[in-house]
């Protein structure tokens, strides 16, 4: 019990540089895609994982949305978002993205393997990846103003 | 790569077996020589405890002679088995609800056979692993039929006027050990609600009603390992409201009640053997 | 040996990082929970309960190995037999373009779920997975085919039958409608359990197989999928060993352009519960998961009363419009305004007594005779409408309404007042939102919630504060009071966290209500408590 806590403290400090695993999800067509494939042509991308009953994570594809152009123009950065919602939800994501205009890359994660494989718990879950496809930061939960962080981290990779 | 796919496929859709009825097994076993003694959890409010009841029935006719049930209403699940304007019979007892609770009965319909364990909650079966367990006890893996451990004979007499009753056991063990004998009083045909599945059937039949013990909730001990492997008791008890709250002055059901016994051995707390007798002999 | 694995892990996930041998990454979470006797509420004092795990990934160019401790402390009912501690989860995964090869405890969906589907998920208690082999491949670009063999977890065991499981994935833009502006995919699936009948009173098939097709077809901005399962007689427990054979239908459609998606769901499932053992009960050994067609609610008082999946027979449909007014018109504000409205309903099958049988679902008979088309009794029903509006930079109203009908008299899943029985509960809740931003960084948070119902525990009022410090601390404080309740009890609980990167730290002190926990339509019951409840997750 003890060695448990002691083990949780030790790893937490540590980061992990490490590449995105290769996992088959699904695209909002009902085909399949493997995530080896996300690319950004060695620009930054950004994982987010949300479900369509994550209030929080709503919020942050939300205000992100808005000032997402002005980010594409300066750093060139694309947002994915992975649905982690189960098949009771497969058949509203597509109406809940578009209706809000997103235009994002929007997969579906039905059976959270991806998810489970990247660490994700809880959502929203938040990842950076740099022009290597390198993992560099993430962060769970969200509060306005958190995509001002976001933001400046990847500024930061740029340089 | 793609022949191993084939064999697969192949092997995958051959496993299906459709059962064309008639679905019930024929037993060709010989009858068996031991008997087993259910006792079921149930609320005259749990909708699916009929079923239970049914399942019992089932049994007893695939095993005749071999099955002793025993009903206990558990008061401490409350929800089915207190008692309103619409269900006012009061079927629960103490002694009954510390059974309940030691045997796990955290939901109904639940049972225990022969109180063995390994139950689905401490020693309760749900009903429809009943079958298999009963199958287990009284048959041997090449399904000879398991021997007694326990010859059991009890022989009642009622005083009808004081309303007493005189029990008279006679034990003969084949092992010696160290064993419990409980003696309880049961009673059929009371007639009160009971719901079942949707249906609210007012004047249901209720059986095999546990009403009091008559030797302690869990009986007393017999030690057969120095001395006799052969034992006889004597035992009284009065059916009035002490023994019963049900049974009062003008209660006209004796008739119906009957003596259960029930050997079981003290440390596995594993019913060996039971045996039932009415408890008026005309 | 506990010991020394911990040891060893540190030390290896530090040799493998300096030495650039792969990767270790993972996550953890820990729960901890006090109960102290409170009999306002009707709830116990019990020993504190831990429930932690952690989980390990170790991956070096195509080889993964992974594995999850798990240890749980003073369970709490409905969790007794997960006491004690062990190793839950061990694979080794070898994979290319090719092929997947995964030996030990895997995860695996097939379509939707509907004949297979094994998660995890730690705090319904549900851990389903399959112990064997699993074997993936792409034989050509466009065919994915998944065949697996193996066991069920059941608590710290395995089942004692056997799963044997194909897939087929063809997704037809691939293989040959090359140039096809639409999208057609196919699915096929086959599951089989194999287990032995050891019951004298019925003859059991040993073999129960089920098998699954899907079809989705998606041009421009319509979508439509279809997903068809049968499965042949399955005498067991879940549907009082009878042997009709079961189906189930789940067609949805979707259409949506820019500012307005609208979503369609039809369904009927009839005796779809398949296990891996005809006895297992609650959430023991599912090997499917059928989909929920309600609405998955995240307000509190709009979980009172959620719907509990029903597999030996449901019907329902369900309808989701999610438009937002355009900007700088009349109703939309200068921001836009989001509307989102649901309608969901359930009904039972319809069904009669087959000949020679006295009653439905007698055990050893067919069961019962049913009509397709027709419904029997309502289980459910929920209209839900939310609007969410930007009043300017600081504010932001969200505001729902929800109508609710929940046939508890025929589900029967609601905690009960005693002297009180099941009944048909109509409820209405209203719901608002306030979120402010005070300044950058600081946020706060406004819920008010009212229930209204003359049944069951009648009426709720329920108030939520929350206090957001970007990026690292929130703290929140919540009362939801059950004022129509003869005790009129009240939950007050208050709650703090701190948050850095990947990692999680909540602390919450206070009364949660007995009632059901529920994720996708499966539910478990908790009792109510009284005390402090302390979640760390981490995730590395």
């Amino acid at each position: 019990m003890k060695r448990l806590i002691y083990l949780f403290v030790l790893l937490i400090n540590y980061s992990v540089f490490a590449q995105i695993p290769s996992v088959d999800i699904k695209n909002l067509n009902g085909g399949i895609i493997n995530t080896s494939t996300f690319d950004n042509n060695q620009n930054p991308i950004i994982i987010s994982f949300w479900a369509t009953w994550c209030k929080p994570c709503k919020e942050e594809l939300e205000n992100i949305h808005e000032v997402y152009e002005d980010w594409q123009e300066e750093t060139n950065v694309k947002l994915i978002a992975i649905s982690i919602d189960d098949a009771r939800n497969t058949s509203k994501i597509k109406p809940l993205v578009n209706s809000k205009g997103w235009e994002y890359e929007v997969y579906h994660d039905s059976n959270s393997e991806f998810a489970t494989k990247m660490g994700v718990k809880p959502i929203p879950h938040t990842f950076l990846l740099n022009n290597k496809k390198e993992i560099v930061w993430n962060h769970t939960g969200y509060t306005e103003g958190d995509e001002e962080d976001l933001y400046e981290k990847i500024l930061e990779i740029l340089e | 790569m793609k022949n191993k796919i084939l064999i697969i496929i192949c092997s995958l859709l051959l496993c299906c077996d459709v059962i064309e009825p008639p679905y019930n097994e024929i037993n060709n076993k010989l009858p068996a020589e031991k008997t087993v003694l259910i006792e079921k959890f149930t609320g005259h409010k749990c909708s699916n405890c009929p079923d239970a009841t049914r399942k019992i029935k089932e049994l007893q006719d695939l095993y005749p002679e071999v099955i002793i049930p025993v009903t206990i209403h558990p008061g401490g699940l409350s929800e089915f088995t207190d008692t309103d304007k619409n269900y006012p019979y009061d079927f629960t007892t103490n002694s009954g609800d510390t059974i309940s609770n030691d045997m796990g009965a955290i939901f109904l319909p639940l049972g225990t056979v022969n109180r063995i364990d390994g139950g689905v909650s401490n020693r309760c079966f749900t009903k429809d692993q009943w079958a298999s367990k009963i199958d287990q006890i009284l048959y041997n893996s090449e399904g000879i039929p398991k021997p007694k451990e326990v010859e059991m004979d009890i022989n009642t007499y009622l005083n009808k006027e004081n309303k007493e009753l005189t029990i008279e056991t006679n034990l003969i063990f084949f092992n010696p050990g160290v064993y419990k004998l409980c003696l309880i009083i049961i009673e059929d045909g009371i007639i009160s609600p009971q719901i079942d599945g949707a249906e609210y059937v007012e004047n249901y039949e209720h059986n095999n009603v546990y009403r009091c013990s008559v030797n302690g909730i869990y009986g007393e001990v017999i030690n057969t390992e120095t001395g006799s492997l052969e034992w006889t008791g004597t035992h009284t008890i009065l059916f009035n409201q002490d023994s019963n709250t049900n049974w009062t002055d003008d209660w006209d059901n004796i008739n119906n009640c009957h003596v259960i016994a029930y050997v079981y051995d003290q440390n596995s707390l594993i019913i060996e053997e039971s045996v039932k007798e009415k408890v008026l002999n005309e | 040996m506990k010991k020394c694995f911990f040891i060893i892990i540190t030390l290896i996930y530090f040799q493998i990082e300096a030495q650039n041998l792969g990767n270790l990454s993972g996550n953890s979470e820990l729960n901890y929970q006090t109960f102290q006797e409170d009999s306002t509420i009707n709830a116990e004092a019990r020993n504190p309960y831990i429930l932690g795990y952690i989980n390990l990934l170790y991956n070096y160019k195509n080889l993964n190995i992974g594995s999850r401790l798990e240890l749980y402390n003073n369970t709490i009912p409905g969790f007794e037999n997960y006491e004690g501690y062990g190793l839950a989860y061990k694979f080794v995964q070898w994979n290319n373009k090719f092929i997947d090869i995964t030996i030990g405890d895997f995860y695996e969906e097939f379509g939707n779920g509907l004949i297979l589907r094994t998660y995890y998920d730690p705090n319904l208690g549900l851990d389903n997975s399959i112990n064997g082999i699993r074997i993936k491949t792409t034989p050509y670009k466009g065919i994915y085919l998944t065949t697996l063999i193996g066991k069920q977890r059941s608590y710290w065991e395995t089942s004692n039958s056997l799963v044997r499981a194909l897939n087929t994935d063809l997704l037809l833009n691939d293989i040959i409608l090359k140039n096809w502006s639409s999208y057609v995919n196919l699915g096929l699936s086959f599951v089989t359990k194999k287990e032995d009948d050891d019951n004298p009173l019925y003859i059991l098939p040993k073999n129960v197989g089920v098998f699954n097709g899907r079809l989705n077809f998606t041009k421009g901005n319509v979508s439509l999928s279809l997903d068809y399962a049968y499965k042949i007689n399955d005498p067991s427990s879940d549907n009082n060993y009878i042997y009709k054979p079961g189906n189930g239908l789940i067609l949805t459609g979707n259409y949506s352009i820019k500012g307005l998606g609208v979503s369609l769901g039809l369904k009927r499932i009839e005796n779809m519960g398949f296990r891996s053992e005809r006895e297992a009960i609650l959430q023991d050994l599912n090997i499917n998961f059928i989909t929920p067609f309600t609405k998955q609610q995240s307000y509190s008082l709009a979980t009172i009363y959620p719907y509990t999946t029903q597999p030996n027979g449901e019907m329902g449909s369900q309808i989701d419009i999610y438009y937002t007014i355009p900007k700088k018109t009349t109703f939309g504000g200068k921001y836009g305004t989001s509307i989102n409205f649901n309608f969901s309903n359930v009904y039972d099958i319809h069904r009669v007594t087959v000949d020679g049988t006295t009653v439905i679902n007698q055990s050893g008979t067919l069961g019962y005779n049913s009509d397709y088309f027709q419904t029997g009794e309502k289980l459910f029903q929920e209209i839900n409408l939310e609007i969410t509006k930007k009043i300017n930079k600081k504010l932001k109203l969200i505001g729902s309404v929800i109508y609710l009908e929940n046939n508890d008299k025929i589900l029967k899943s609601q905690p009960l007042l005693p002297n009180q029985n099941h009944e048909y509960i109509y409820a209405k809740i209203a719901i608002l939102e306030i979120l402010y931003k005070i300044k950058p960084k600081n946020s706060f948070r406004v819920e008010l919630q009212h229930l209204q119902t003359k049944q069951h525990y009648k009426n709720w009022v329920m108030g939520l504060m929350e206090y957001k410090l970007s990026p690292h601390l929130f703290w929140s404080i919540q009362n939801q009071y059950n004022y129509g309740h003869p005790d009129t009890p009240q939950y007050y609980s208050f709650s703090t966290g701190y948050t850095q990167g990947a990692n999680r730290l909540s602390i919450t002190y206070g009364k949660q209500r007995a009632g059901l926990f529920c994720v996708g339509g499966v539910c478990r019951e908790v009792p109510a408590s009284n005390g402090f409840s302390i979640n760390l997750t981490s995730s590395f």
